[in-house]
């Protein structure tokens, strides 16, 4: 009836349009201005980065592949325990009631914790306890005058020169550049650098026949500096902190060969029944006692008590019970000959 | 009535209520036609539809279409916060159960490591326990995030894949190690670089990602605030608008439905907008305080399971674990800095007190181990003697846990007490909107009836 609704209508829808678009406009303009969201921060921890030392050695001047095994003469006769000369090293061990040893945990049958005595065992540790008997007395458990301190490859010489351990019983290759820096005992063990490969490949013999293929090979080491040689330059390397790094890769199948002192390559042979070791030896590694190079009666006397070992058949009884027992297809060797020639 | 009928007589005025001060606004009087002082003008009609009656009616459109439009956007603005402190729970919740999952993956770890440094020992078990309800934890939790929100189901199911990598790792350590094996130590130690490279940063991404989306959903609901506030001045502006040109032109002071509409839509908004700004409040000191204190008391967890770890990897590693005791420095650090976050945030003091002593067990640890008593040292850490490692820190993981559990708890209770209270407000919206629609329609209609 009234006659201003049908003509306001269309006006009317307009006037809405009209009104809806301006508020739809509004209201985008208040969506579009928004604050900055403060994201809260989330605390994470970081780990602190390893320190990598890096030593470049010299080879001591005169030094040669002939004359490298050669220690200084043994002490003879060799004092008896106790009674060494004032101002003598060994009397400052003897003063200070134990021997420290720097050695590994985790090389089988050379120096491992055995998680079932919890003591450290191996050969080399044993020799390392000869020399704690000369000075001690063999009387009751030795371990009680042995502190023994577990360190890597890399640390093996600094601690020697820092005076932290008095006998590094280690694995430790003696050669000329390292004789620029410490003192080697002695030639107690003959040790190879060789070649580790997996069961099924029954083809491989040495190094040369990995062309393509990944070897793995610890930071620190002289079978490094052998592989980084240019005959080899078409072997890949897989370079690991530690030699034991290299087994878990080789059982997941993340490397095709370990290369690696014959010592430690017998110690993952014995761990892993599809492991093998082959070829010829690819390098010579005559093992000696690391001592700090000012200690050259301490040098003098260990090699006494080394002489003494291979003399009386101590070195032939300690290979038996730690190597030859514990690993198959070895045989005991005769001990390596001591070369005393070295005057300083 | 007593000025106006001083002067002379109005023939367009039919209102028995006059105001004393529109004398001003006088209509020239017809000054031929004697019919000028008939009442009802009658040919007013011929020139009214196009004139005041239509203008009348396109106002009367505009205050009824405002006020819908401020229920509806009203409505929708009310909605737009309480989605948003929705999102804020959910995602809170997310992050809490993401956080879980780095915990148990590292309470997991810490239990390997330890267990491992047992040996065969007759603490081993309970270690063993530990690792294998890590890891089942973490499998669990990680279902439930990929299902809450699909949006992190791909990393999580990357995280799933690494974490059982990561058991098979730790299985062989065990293996080599139960044989005697040395191999048993670098397996450990494969496994958790393992956790620490591929696992642990993509669980970081992934708190990092919700942290984020809850940020965001508070910036989103502060939205809802301003559209409210701008529907209802628009709201205002036209019904105010409305009103005054009534007055002008019908010279009544106040039109009752336009009024009323304008009253509706004013309380409604200040209640409204009280209520939101509450919620907001609620969103606010719940993002500030039981959120943060959740954030932190997760990272300080973690952080602490870490060292822990740490402390039984440097004696795993015996002499050649500087590296692993340097670890131990700074989740220790890490670890107290985020339980100094909690506490300013508002959980309580038990986790720092109880971390403390863990501290001060490790510091007798490394004091035997650096004095050669190697031995001792590790039954320290691995006994389960009240006064050992394990205890010590046990009392630290139960003391965080409680209070997590309670911060964890106020972010769904505040966040879900606004529920209600917005909803009510979103109905007031509508309500008066609505109300406010049709006492616009009212109020106008009953001044067209005039021109009838």
């Amino acid at each position: 009836m009234s006659a201003t609704s049908a003509m306001s209508a269309p006006n009317r829808a307009r006037r809405t349009v009209a009104g809806l678009s301006v508020v739809l406009a509004l209201s985008l303009v208040s969506a579009c201005a928004s604050s900055s969201s403060t994201a809260s921060k989330a605390t994470t921890t970081t780990a602190a980065p390893a320190a990598a030392p890096a030593t470049t050695l010299v080879p001591l001047p005169g030094c040669t592949e002939d004359n490298v095994t050669e220690s200084f003469p043994p002490t003879s006769p060799l004092p008896a325990p106790g009674r060494f000369d004032d101002g003598s090293y060994m009397a400052e061990i003897q003063k200070r009631g134990r021997l420290i040893v720097g050695t590994a945990a985790d090389v089988l049958l050379y120096a491992y914790r055995n998680p079932k005595t919890n003591r450290i065992e191996g050969f080399d540790v044993d020799v390392a306890r000869e020399v704690a008997k000369a000075i001690f007395g063999d009387t009751g458990n030795i371990d009680d005058h042995i502190e023994f301190k577990i360190i890597t490859y890399a640390d093996r010489i600094p601690n020697l020169e820092r005076g932290d351990v008095d006998l590094v019983a280690h694995t430790m290759t003696i050669n000329c550049n390292r004789w620029s820096v410490i003192s080697f005992s002695s030639q107690y063990y003959d040790a190879h650098q060789k070649l580790l490969v997996s069961t099924s490949d029954t083809t491989s013999k040495s190094l040369l026949d990995l062309k393509g293929k990944t070897v793995c090979v610890a930071k620190g080491s002289t079978n490094l500096e052998e592989l980084k040689k240019s005959q080899y330059s078409e072997v890949k390397r897989a370079e690991v902190d530690d030699l034991s790094d290299c087994l878990v890769l080789f059982q997941q199948g993340k490397v095709d060969a370990i290369t690696g002192d014959d010592t430690v390559l017998i110690g993952f042979v014995a761990q892993d029944p599809y492991a093998q070791i082959v070829g010829e030896n690819i390098t010579d590694e005559p093992y000696g006692l690391g001592i700090n190079k000012d200690h050259t009666e301490f040098v003098a006397f260990v090699n006494g008590v080394l002489e003494k070992m291979r003399k009386d058949g101590t070195w032939t009884d300690l290979y038996q019970r730690n190597i030859t027992d514990k690993a198959a297809g070895v045989t005991t060797p005769k001990p390596p000959e001591a070369k005393t020639g070295r005057t300083r | 009535m007593t000025s106006a009928q001083a002067q002379a007589p109005q023939p367009q005025q039919v209102s028995t209520v006059t105001t004393a001060t529109t004398g001003t606004q006088t209509p020239a009087p017809p000054a031929t036609a004697p019919a000028a002082l008939a009442p009802r003008p009658a040919a007013a009609p011929k020139e009214r539809p196009s004139g005041t009656p239509r203008t009348m009616a396109i106002l009367s459109g505009l205050s009824i279409v405002s006020a819908l439009l401020f229920a509806l956007l009203g409505a929708f603005a009310v909605n737009l916060r309480a989605d948003a402190l929705v999102d804020a729970r959910l995602h809170s919740e997310q992050l809490v159960r993401i956080q879980s999952i780095h915990t148990d993956v590292v309470k997991a770890a810490a239990g390997a490591s330890n267990e491992y440094l047992s040996a065969a020992g007759p603490e081993a078990a309970s270690q063993r326990q530990a690792f294998t309800d890590g890891v089942t934890s973490a499998s669990k939790t990680i279902t439930q995030a990929s299902a809450a929100d699909p949006d992190d189901a791909v990393a999580l199911a990357d995280v799933n894949d690494k974490l059982a990598q990561y058991t098979g790792l730790i299985e062989s350590a065990r293996a080599n190690n139960r044989q005697g094996y040395p191999a048993g130590r670098a397996y450990l130690k494969t496994a958790s670089d393992t956790l620490t490279a591929e696992v642990l940063p993509e669980l970081t991404t992934l708190v990092a990602a919700n942290d984020t989306r809850v940020q965001d959903a508070y910036v989103a609901g502060d939205r809802g605030s301003t559209l409210l506030w701008l529907a209802a001045a628009l709201a205002f502006i036209v019904l105010s608008g409305g009103q005054a040109w009534l007055l002008l032109r019908t010279h009544r002071i106040i039109n009752v439905g336009l009024a009323a509409a304008t009253a509706a839509i004013v309380v409604s908004v200040v209640v409204s907008g009280s209520v939101m700004a509450w919620a907001q409040n609620r969103g606010v000191t719940t993002r500030d305080g039981p959120y943060a204190a959740t954030l932190a008391l997760a990272q300080a967890r973690i952080a602490a399971f870490d060292a822990k770890s740490s402390e039984s990897l440097t004696l795993i590693k015996e002499g050649t674990g500087q590296k692993d005791e340097r670890d131990f420095a700074t989740s220790a650090t890490a670890t107290l800095a985020a339980l100094s976050e909690a506490t300013t945030a508002g959980a309580d003091i038990d986790s720092r007190v109880t971390f403390k002593a863990y501290q001060d067990v490790h510091g007798q640890i490394r004091n035997l181990d650096d004095n050669g008593r190697h031995q001792d040292a590790v039954d320290k850490a691995t006994t389960q003697a009240d006064d050992g490692a394990n205890k010590t820190f046990d009392r630290f993981v139960t003391a965080s846990k409680a209070s997590l559990d309670t911060e964890s708890g106020k972010i769904t209770d505040n966040l879900e007490a606004v529920n209600k209270p917005l909803l009510f407000a979103t109905g007031l919206v509508l309500l008066a909107g609505l109300l406010a629609a049709v006492a616009s329609w009212w109020g106008f209609a009953q001044r067209l009836e005039e021109y009838r």
